[in-house]
């Protein structure tokens, strides 16, 4: 019987064979122990460079926000954008992502408009009207004041940072009830805008700006009962571990999770066992489903997938010292749990059994 | 139907090409620029396909943007104001800068190809897209993506083992 290549693997993982090939696959499998774990391997490969790449997106956490100066030095004018109405209203993509780990959703782009009533932020509007975040169409502003470089530094350093923070919490709460329908939903956090004014720039809003990938929900502290309420009335624990601190996060930030949905991660830490956190998650139903195929190859060799670098944003600072966790995850009664500790295979093992 | 506005395209796509040349050249500055060249271009010639074109742009004005030590265009400077619910301790942002550059170096291991399909997958593309998005043919995707994904980690884990010692030493 012939061998499954890495690259049908991998296409495999990606969804990209077609039935039929699946089919075939999947019967080679069952009967191919080696192949099975080269399937795991290949898991494990595709898992920890979407982390890699992830880590990519360098930018400071989604609470620290910059606020952006244009300089008066080193203004050159875009010829090849003044051909529209003579301006050319640049907007930039807005929020961050927060650390490595964290995929970045689609993001919405706000492009301002060219007036000072703006409304400061735009929340996400429902997710089936606008899978990507509010986005306001760029309008050339004829209206605009041509302002030089320098008035415009003067202007911008001047004017006080807006409080985009203040307005963190709606596009939070909203994403959080975007997270919760099937689709992926991207966040803004605020808005500006840069104008171009025959090739002068003009900051016409006195609004911070950020670039980069929009945000999801920062990792929220929670109490044991809104967890509990969280996952539908139960949630699982370590039996004899007394749990330190239990947070809510997007499915998005947690390898092997559900992106659409939320994680709920339990922290302990004991002197004998170190930190180790127990994610878990009901994963919605097209998500299961999708995952009852490789579901199947999971049990025959157990998933622990070792970490590059630490993955959850530990309470305390860890130190700069490579130590590698590891991640055991499974399912059990329609629920995904996630071990993740520094622990051995066999202890982690034996944690698995605890958990109740 | 009927063709997107730039600025339809603008805000459907400007993110991700944004985050993807922000990953792949690893400057912001520079990497905000090409974008902005990305849907100048889109205004004079606007596509048919959009994504696909606007990636495959994306990725050629790296490629011979590639030799040009100096920026030119905006020059920003960040300023950060500080969030009273949040705020990252030094050592943690030094790491996760460390980090950034040592997946940087690893990254740059892989051929252009490896790594132009890598970003495109991680943009979200699917088989079909990438291979119009990069000029190849559908069946070489999955087997790509396998050596680039392979390559990226073994570099990764590699690189980062000799931090470790050089740490320890």
């Amino acid at each position: 019987m012939r061998h499954a290549d890495e690259g049908t693997l991998h296409s495999f993982l990606d969804r990209e064979l077609s039935p039929v090939e699946v089919e075939e696959l999947e019967r080679h499998l069952s009967v191919c122990v080696p192949c099975r774990a080269l399937l795991a391997e290949a898991r494990t490969f595709m898992a920890d460079a979407d982390e890699l790449v992830v880590a990519l997106d360098v930018h400071p956490p989604r609470a620290s926000v910059p606020t952006v100066a244009i300089p008066a030095r080193g203004w050159r004018p875009r010829p090849a954008m003044l051909g529209w109405a003579a301006t050319v209203i640049l907007a930039v993509g807005l929020g961050y992502s927060l650390r490595p780990g964290v995929v970045p959703p689609t993001s919405p782009v706000v492009a301002s408009r060219q007036d000072a009533a703006q409304p400061p932020v735009e929340a996400p509007s429902a997710p089936a009207n606008a899978p990507r975040g509010a986005a306001r169409p760029i309008r050339p502003p004829a209206d605009l004041p041509a302002a030089s470089p320098a008035s415009l530094a003067g202007a911008a350093v001047e004017s006080p940072p807006p409080s985009l923070l203040a307005n963190q919490g709606a596009p939070a709460a909203a994403a959080h009830a975007a997270a919760d329908a099937a689709t992926p939903v991207g966040k803004t956090t605020g808005t500006a805008g840069i104008a171009f004014v025959d090739g002068a720039p003009v900051d016409t809003s006195s609004r911070a700006l950020s670039f980069g990938p929009s945000p999801t929900p920062a990792p929220r502290r929670i109490t044991l009962d809104e967890a509990v309420a969280h996952l539908g009335g139960t949630i699982r624990l370590i039996d004899g571990l007394a749990p330190q601190r239990v947070e809510l996060l997007s499915g998005v930030d947690v390898p092997g999770a559900d992106p659409d949905r939320q994680v709920i991660r339990v922290y302990y830490e004991e002197p004998d066992l170190g930190l180790v956190t127990l994610d878990q998650q009901r994963p919605g139903p097209s998500y299961a489903a999708r995952e009852d195929r490789e579901r199947r190859f999971e049990s025959a060799v157990p998933i622990i997938t070792v970490n590059p670098a630490p993955t959850s944003r530990a309470p305390r600072v860890v130190a700069r010292a490579p130590l590698l966790t590891s991640t055991l995850a499974w399912r059990s009664d329609g629920t995904w749990l996630a071990l993740t500790s520094r622990l051995s295979g066999a202890r982690m093992t034996e944690l698995q059994a605890r958990v109740k | 139907m009927t063709t997107p506005t730039v600025e339809e395209l603008f805000a459907e796509y400007h993110p991700g090409i944004l985050r993807m040349l922000i990953r792949r050249t690893g400057d912001p500055d520079r990497a905000e620029d090409l974008a902005a060249e990305v849907f100048a271009r889109a205004l004079a010639a606007p596509p048919y396909n959009p994504r696909p074109w606007l990636f495959a742009v994306a990725l050629n004005l790296v490629r011979e943007d590639g030799r040009r030590a100096v920026r030119q265009g905006r020059r920003l400077e960040l300023l950060r104001a500080e969030s009273p619910q949040h705020t990252e301790a030094p050592d943690e942002v030094f790491d996760r800068n460390e980090r950034a550059a040592l997946v940087r170096r690893a990254l740059d291991q892989l051929t252009e190809r490896d790594r132009e399909v890598l970003l495109l997958k991680a943009e979200g593309f699917d088989y079909d897209e990438i291979a119009a998005t990069a000029g190849l043919a559908k069946g070489a995707i999955g087997t790509t993506l396998a050596r680039a994904r392979r390559r990226l980690v073994e570099a990764y884990r590699a690189l980062d083992a000799e931090e470790g010692d050089r740490a320890a030493r």
